[in-house]
């Protein structure tokens, strides 16, 4: 009795499946959909111009325009907020470089570049922990981006109460409300 | 559970998954179309990627998931295309875990201008479930609607 030879050994790698379906054609599938997705993508903006973001202080026309704020955001108004730059329990802080600190900035002022530095030293922390209220600024944009990344890691570091100023330093100027440049 | 796929109920749970992930980036995708300046907004708001990529997202990615609605409503390339959602919602599900970690209390974007919701635990369990109906699909045998009504064999799709 002979025995039947082995059949051949397949060559090459050995296809995988998916119920039915090789996990080639998925992914070939997925990127059909990627292309086509990407090209109507690419054409939608073509006919339709890329969408547009806020520009920087585009909106800083007075502290009776606010920013474009979302509405969950803890803002305070500018007019509301002067009177407060006068009570030592309050502390404004400054989310921007330091060289706009420098040029000019909310009297009293903490310097907190966030752009720079991506997050809150400890010393600014400690320079802000015994305010009842913070007050974080900026340049105006349309989420006026810095100012409100800033207060949510001040709220997260445990201050108990952080809020945005709305239209930021350029309202604040633009208002006559007392600033001062330097350090 | 092998045998689970295939049976009626099977073929149906993959069909309502389908359309369930379709419908919702349907409902998600039509109004970004419409207003695609205030979706560039509500990516820009999450600081994750630079300006330029903001504005192309903007505009690309609710056609890209305008396509993978359609696909899984369809059924053409569902299996592509609920591989590709599915990725879009974890990227989706890691942005507003980011934003919930910084505490930053920003529009979610996740359904446009139409619906504006800010981000919390309750969108990242939703992505996380929507994932795992888009896993549901990729893992089971192409199914046509025709599959709802008796026990045929699944569609081989074919590449």
């Amino acid at each position: 009795m002979t025995r039947a030879p082995f059949p051949p050994l397949a060559r090459g790698p050995i296809p995988m499946h998916i119920r039915g379906t090789t996990v080639r054609t998925i992914v070939i599938e997925s990127l059909r959909v990627l292309a086509v997705g990407a090209a109507l993508g690419l054409a939608h903006g073509l006919v339709r111009g890329w969408p547009t973001l806020p520009a920087p202080q585009a909106e800083a026309t007075s502290c009776g325009s606010p920013v474009a704020a979302e509405p969950s955001v803890a803002w305070i108004r500018c007019e509301d907020a002067r009177p407060l730059a006068d009570d030592g329990s309050v502390a404004f802080v400054d989310a921007r470089s330091a060289e706009e600190f420098l040029a000019g900035h909310v009297t009293r002022a903490v310097s907190a570049p966030i752009e720079e530095t991506g997050v809150v030293g400890p010393s600014v922390v400690d320079a802000l922990r015994g305010a009842r209220l913070v007050i974080a600024y900026c340049d105006t944009t349309g989420s006026c981006a810095r100012s409100t990344r800033l207060a949510g890691l001040l709220a997260r570091a445990g201050l108990p109460d952080v809020r945005v100023l709305e239209g930021g330093m350029a309202a604040w100027l633009e208002s006559g409300f007392p600033a001062e440049a330097g350090p | 559970m092998s045998r689970f796929f295939g049976t009626r109920a099977g073929n149906a749970s993959v069909m309502v998954a389908r359309a369930i992930v379709g419908v919702v980036f349907l409902a998600a995708a039509l109004p970004k179309i419409a207003d695609p300046h205030a979706f560039a907004v509500a990516i820009d708001n999450y600081h994750l990627v630079p300006e330029a990529v903001a504005r192309a997202a903007g505009a690309a990615l609710p056609l890209l998931e305008l396509v993978a609605a359609l696909a899984l409503l369809s059924g053409v390339h569902a299996r592509g295309a609920a591989l590709v959602s599915g990725g879009m919602l974890l990227v989706f599900a890691g942005a507003l875990t980011h934003a919930l970690r910084l505490d930053i209390n920003v529009d979610c974007g996740c359904f446009g201008a139409a619906a504006r919701s800010e981000v919390g635990w309750g969108s990242v369990a939703r992505n996380v479930a929507l994932t795992a109906l888009c896993a549901l699909v990729v893992r089971a045998p192409d199914v046509g609607w025709r599959a709802l009504v008796g026990r045929g064999a699944p569609r081989r799709s074919g590449a």
